[in-house]
C-alpha cells in the first residue's frame, strides 16, 4: 500500500512546493465534488465510480487521495490514443482534441472519450420519458376508446331493447294465449308456426267445399270423353269412382272400339293413364273393363 | 397515502435500477417489447369493441328484420284466422241437420218424389282433434241417370261438410229404361268441441 505522497505544509507563509500541490490538488477536488454532484441531481444518478486520466492523472497518489475524498473507487484510465506504439503526450492530446471538438473544427476521427469503460450506457431518462408518454398515450387512447365504446353499446342496446320489445307486443298481440318467448326471433318462429298450422287447417277443411261437384264432375268428364255412337257403342254396367281412380265395366261390339274408347279417353288429362282390361267375348259383342288411376294434382 | 407514494417511489427507484443495469441491447429489446405489447392490447382491444358493437348491430338489423316478418305474419295469421272462421261457420251451418235428413231434403230439391234412401248405415266416427269424421254407408233405390244427376248436383253444391269417398253405380234395363242402383261411401264432418271446452 503506497502512502499518498501529497503532504500538508502547515505554514501559510512560505509554502513549500508539496503545500502549493496540494492547495491546487484540493481545488481540483472540490471542483470534482461539484460537477459530479451536480450531475447526479441532474441525471438522478448515482456515480459508483471515477476514472481519470490527463496529465492530473500523473500525480502520484492522487487516486487514492481522490478516492477518500469522492468515496467511491478512482482509477486512472488511458486515452483511447493512447497505445504503446503512439506515446504521445497525453496533456497535449487531450488538449488538442478537446480544442478540435470545442471548435467544431474537427478532421477525420473526432475523439470518442465514450469507449470501453466509457462507453454509451443510453439515455435513460428519455428512455423512461418515452416510455411515460407511451403510457400515458395508451391510457388515453383506451379511456376515450371505452368511452366510445359503452356509449355507442348503450345506444345499440337500448335500441335493440325497444326493438325486442315491440316485437314481443305484437307476438303479444297475435297470440295473446301464448306465453311470451324472450326474442323477437323465437316470437317470429312461433307466429309463423301458427301461421302455417292455420293454413293447414284451412286446406284441409276447403277440401269439404270444393268448388265442382266431385264425383259428378268427373261422371259428366267420362261421358263427355267417349267417342260418339257412330264410332262405338258403349254400354256401361258398373261403375266405380273413388278419389284415386274411376273402375268401369262396360260392353261394345268389337275389340276395336273397345281400343278406341280408352284412346279417345286418354286425350282427356285427367284420364291419360286409362287402361283397358279382362276383355271376354260376351252375347252381344264384347265385355272390358277401364281403369282409370287419378292423379290428385291433375284432378285439382 | 404516504405509505402508497412511498411504495411507489420504492418501485420507480427499483424500476430504474434494473433498467440503469441494463445493456443499451437490452433496453432497446425492453423498449421494442413494451411497444409491441401496448400495440397488442390497443389493436386487441379495438378488434374486440368493433367486433361487439358488430355483432349490435347484426342483432338490430335482424330484429328489424323480425319485425317487419312479424307484421307480415300477423297479417297473414289475420286473414287465416277469418278464413278458418268462414269455414268452420260453413261447417257448423249444417250441425243440427244429419246426414239422413239432409240427403232426403235433397233429394227432394232435386225434384225425385220416391223415397230414394233405404237407410244410412253409420260405421265408424274418427276424432281428428279438429273435426269428427263419421263414416256412412248409403244405398239409394233404382234411380233414372237424369234423377241421379240432379240428385249428386244437389248434395255437391250444398256445402254439406261431406265427401263422397266411394260411388258405386250399377245399371239395370228394366222395360227398355235404364235404372241405376247406387252405393255411396260418404265420410261426414263436424267440427271437434275439444279446443272450445279448453277455453273453457
Amino acid at each position: 500500500m503506497n502512502e499518498p505522497t501529497v503532504a500538508v505544509a502547515e505554514n501559510d507563509e512560505h509554502p513549500d512546493v508539496d503545500t502549493l500541490i496540494f492547495r491546487q490538488v484540493q481545488q481540483l477536488s472540490n471542483a470534482i465534488r461539484q460537477l459530479l454532484i451536480r450531475l447526479e441531481d441532474q441525471f438522478g444518478i448515482e456515480i459508483p465510480s471515477i476514472k481519470i486520466c490527463g496529465g492530473g492523472a500523473e500525480i502520484c497518489g492522487i487516486e487514492q487521495f481522490l478516492s477518500e475524498e469522492m468515496g467511491v473507487p478512482v482509477e486512472k484510465s488511458l486515452l483511447p490514443m493512447e497505445t504503446s506504439n503512439n506515446p504521445s503526450p497525453q496533456r497535449f492530446t487531450l488538449a488538442y482534441w478537446i480544442g478540435q471538438c470545442a471548435t467544431g473544427n474537427s478532421h477525420g476521427r473526432e475523439l470518442n472519450l465514450r469507449t470501453g469503460d466509457f462507453s454509451y450506457q443510453g439515455n435513460l431518462e428519455k428512455l423512461g420519458s418515452l416510455l411515460r408518454i407511451m403510457g400515458i398515450a395508451a391510457a388515453a387512447i383506451l379511456i376515450l376508446g371505452f368511452a366510445w365504446f359503452g356509449y355507442n353499446y348503450m345506444t345499440l342496446r337500448r335500441e335493440l331493447n325497444t326493438l325486442n320489445s315491440d316485437a314481443l307486443a305484437i307476438f303479444t298481440e297475435s297470440l295473446p294465449e301464448f306465453p311470451v318467448p324472450e326474442d323477437s326471433e323465437t316470437a317470429l318462429t312461433l307466429v309463423n308456426a301458427e301461421v302455417l298450422e292455420k293454413t293447414e287447417q284451412i286446406q284441409s277443411l276447403q277440401k269439404l267445399f270444393p268448388k265442382e261437384p266431385p264425383v259428378l264432375s268427373k261422371i259428366q268428364a267420362f261421358s263427355s270423353h267417349l267417342p260418339s255412337h257412330t264410332q262405338a257403342r258403349i254400354d256401361v254396367t258398373e261403375m266405380t269412382i273413388s278419389k284415386t281412380s274411376i273402375n268401369v265395366r262396360a260392353e261394345t261390339d268389337q275389340f276395336e272400339q273397345a281400343t278406341l274408347i280408352v284412346q279417345e279417353l286418354q286425350k282427356y288429362a285427367l284420364f291419360s293413364e286409362a287402361q283397358k282390361a279382362d276383355e271376354k267375348n260376351a252375347a252381344k259383342g264384347i265385355r272390358f273393363n277401364i281403369v282409370i288411376p287419378l292423379n290428385a294434382q291433375q284432378e285439382e | 397515502m404516504s405509505k402508497l407514494s412511498s411504495r411507489s417511489a420504492y418501485i420507480k427507484e427499483k424500476l430504474l435500477d434494473g433498467l440503469a443495469s441494463m445493456t443499451p441491447r437490452d433496453r432497446n429489446m425492453l423498449l421494442g417489447v413494451a411497444i409491441f405489447l401496448t400495440l397488442v392490447g390497443l389493436i386487441g382491444s379495438s378488434i374486440f369493441i368493433l367486433r361487439t358493437l358488430t355483432g349490435l348491430e347484426k342483432e338490430i338489423a335482424q330484429a328489424e328484420s323480425d319485425i317487419f316478418s312479424l307484421k307480415q305474419s300477423q297479417q297473414s295469421l289475420e286473414e287465416a284466422q277469418k278464413d278458418l272462421d268462414d269455414l268452420e261457420s260453413k261447417i257448423e251451418k249444417y250441425k243440427t241437420t244429419d246426414l239422413s235428413a239432409f240427403l232426403s231434403k235433397s233429394a227432394q230439391n232435386a225434384g225425385i218424389k220416391e223415397k230414394v234412401i233405404d237407410r244410412v248405415r253409420e260405421k265408424n266416427s274418427v276424432n281428428t282433434g279438429t273435426l269428427i269424421q263419421k263414416s256412412y254407408s248409403v244405398p239409394l233405390k233404382e234411380l233414372t241417370l237424369a234423377q241421379f244427376s240432379d240428385f249428386l248436383f244437389e248434395i255437391e253444391t250444398a256445402e254439406y261438410p261431406f265427401e263422397i269417398q266411394t260411388c258405386s253405380i250399377r245399371t239395370r234395363k228394366r222395360k227398355d229404361e235404364i235404372k241405376l242402383r247406387i252405393e255411396l261411401d260418404i265420410l261426414a264432418y263436424q267440427l271437434s268441441n275439444k279446443p272450445k271446452e279448453e277455453e273453457k
